[in-house]
């Protein structure tokens, strides 16, 4: 969350809201080369329009990875860390159930 | 009341110049500079003491480093300044020495633009806030993933795509100052190392160093210095903006469309008026976003006539004839003068090999990272 000021009108007098979690897949890429050596290509990211609006990349959950298609529902799920410093989880999109669709 | 640069006394090129884009190597910065700033000196037909203001575009080099180089030029005490702007650095220091002379203060001005591969990362500061893919989308995956989208929404295969890298790397091959300087193949391009989603290397910029010059004059310089008029471009005009919020998805696509629209509005031409457009294709996605973005085509039309030649050099409007960023490079730095270099070799008919017959207007086009974008439309 940041208290900076809001893009739209420059206001800090923010409030903090969740977003929802779930949205629809716009693009995807599986990164064939990458330098960060705490990032080790391949592994795909997406852009995600949550159904709040938002426009969100994130990595992409490998499970989900030969399945995906324009438009796609996806959903958030946690993920063991891998990187030093990050805490215990990190937050990826992936394929969303049936249930869940 | 604001005003526009063609609002104020009118603004030509008089002199370019280059030091080639080349990959890393020993030569030093100062060496690069130098020979840009000489050429175009030379092109001009005029002394360094006649330059009364200097614009030093550089994003890779560090602190202050214009003046180390200029004074091997002779240190006459004039005013000089250094401009970072991410890609976009040489475009910003040619709008502000434009600037410069068409509000009188100056009557000649250098616009000069060079840089290194850095020996080290030079990392942003951190703004301090999460993201949850800050270190996973680098520029090229940015753009893989616009392209995958652009793919998708129009119906395109990414061989389609890639064939702006043919043309670009066969334009590059007339261009002794450009860092790729070899004839392309599909083939070759699509079998290249494979980068990110469906980018290839050959499909993307090249990391290089370089230096590009341009002198630029107003009448009364033109007339005081005996500059031959017959070979000085009007800069028809000069646009530039930051992106706005609302557009998270491809910012610097629609940034592009209201700045191009802007430049050519107040140049008072059409995008079908255009003859030559430089922009900013360090991924070949670029190319298709930039060129349906100036208008000479309708959004997602790029492609078909891509293939009926009519972005060629010697086509309806020679998109990157200079090899654009795919062939001719980025250093980051010299790019937007370089760009303006070219436009002006074009326009004076003086591109020999790549020349597109009749060229009256050339648009050039940058974006830098942030996203801000620049761009001017030169007229014959």
């Amino acid at each position: 969350m940041q208290h900076y000021g809001c893009e739209n009108c420059g206001s800090q007098d923010l409030v903090e809201a969740s977003l929802s979690g779930r949205g629809r897949l716009v693009a995807f890429a599986r990164v064939h080369m990458h330098m960060a050596p705490d990032r080790p290509a391949p592994f795909t990211v997406g852009s995600v329009v949550t159904d709040d609006g938002a426009v969100v990349r994130a990595l992409i959950d490998p499970g989900s990875e030969d399945a995906l298609r324009p438009d796609a529902v996806m959903t958030t799920r946690l993920v063991t860390e891998t990187r030093d410093g990050r805490g215990a989880h990190d937050l990826r999109f992936g394929l969303a159930s049936k249930t869940e669709a | 009341m604001s005003r526009l640069i063609s609002d104020l006394r009118p603004v030509y090129v008089v002199g370019i110049g280059f030091h080639p884009y080349q990959y890393a190597s020993e030569t030093t910065y100062v060496t690069l500079g130098l020979q840009a700033i000489r050429e175009a000196l030379a092109d001009a037909g005029v002394p360094w003491s006649a330059v009364e203001s200097s614009y030093v575009a550089t994003a890779l080099l560090g602190m202050a480093v214009g003046r180390p180089m200029l004074r091997h030029l002779g240190a006459l005490g004039a005013p000089l300044v250094h401009i970072e702007n991410a890609s976009a650095s040489g475009s910003t220091a040619f709008r502000h020495a434009c600037i410069e002379v068409a509000a009188g203060i100056s009557d000649v001005a250098l616009a000069v633009g060079v840089d290194k591969v850095p020996t080290a990362r030079i990392p942003r500061s951190s703004t301090g806030l999460p993201n949850l893919a800050e270190d996973a989308i680098v520029p090229f995956t940015h753009f893989a993933l616009l392209t995958n989208e652009y793919a998708g929404k129009y119906g395109v295969t990414p061989e389609d795509i890639a064939l702006v890298a043919v043309k670009n790397h066969g334009n590059g091959a007339k261009n002794p100052n450009a860092q790729r300087q070899k004839v392309r193949t599909l083939e070759e391009i699509l079998g290249g190392k494979a980068i990110s989603g469906t980018l290839t290397a050959l499909q993307c910029t090249p990391v290089g160093e370089g230096a590009a010059a341009v002198i630029i004059a107003s009448e009364e310089g033109i007339k005081r210095l005996g500059i031959d008029p017959g070979r000085a471009i009007r800069v028809a005009s000069s646009a530039a903006g930051s992106e706005e919020v609302g557009n998270s998805l491809n910012p610097d696509t629609a940034l592009s469309a209201k700045i191009m629209s802007q430049a050519m509005a107040e140049a008072q031409v059409s995008p079908k008026e255009l003859d030559i457009i430089e922009l900013h294709d360090a991924f070949t996605v670029e190319e298709l976003l930039y060129a349906e973005a100036t208008g000479v085509c309708e959004p997602g039309q790029f492609i078909p006539l891509l293939k009926e030649g009519v972005f060629d050099i010697g086509g309806q409007c020679a998109i990157s004839p200079s090899g654009g960023l795919i062939a001719m490079g980025h250093p980051i730095g010299p790019t937007g003068v370089g760009q303006v270099g070219e436009i002006v070799r074009q326009l004076r008919g003086e591109a020999g090999v790549r020349q597109h017959a009749g060229a009256r207007t050339g648009l050039a086009h940058m974006v830098g990272v942030g996203a801000v974008c620049y761009v001017h439309v030169l007229q014959k």
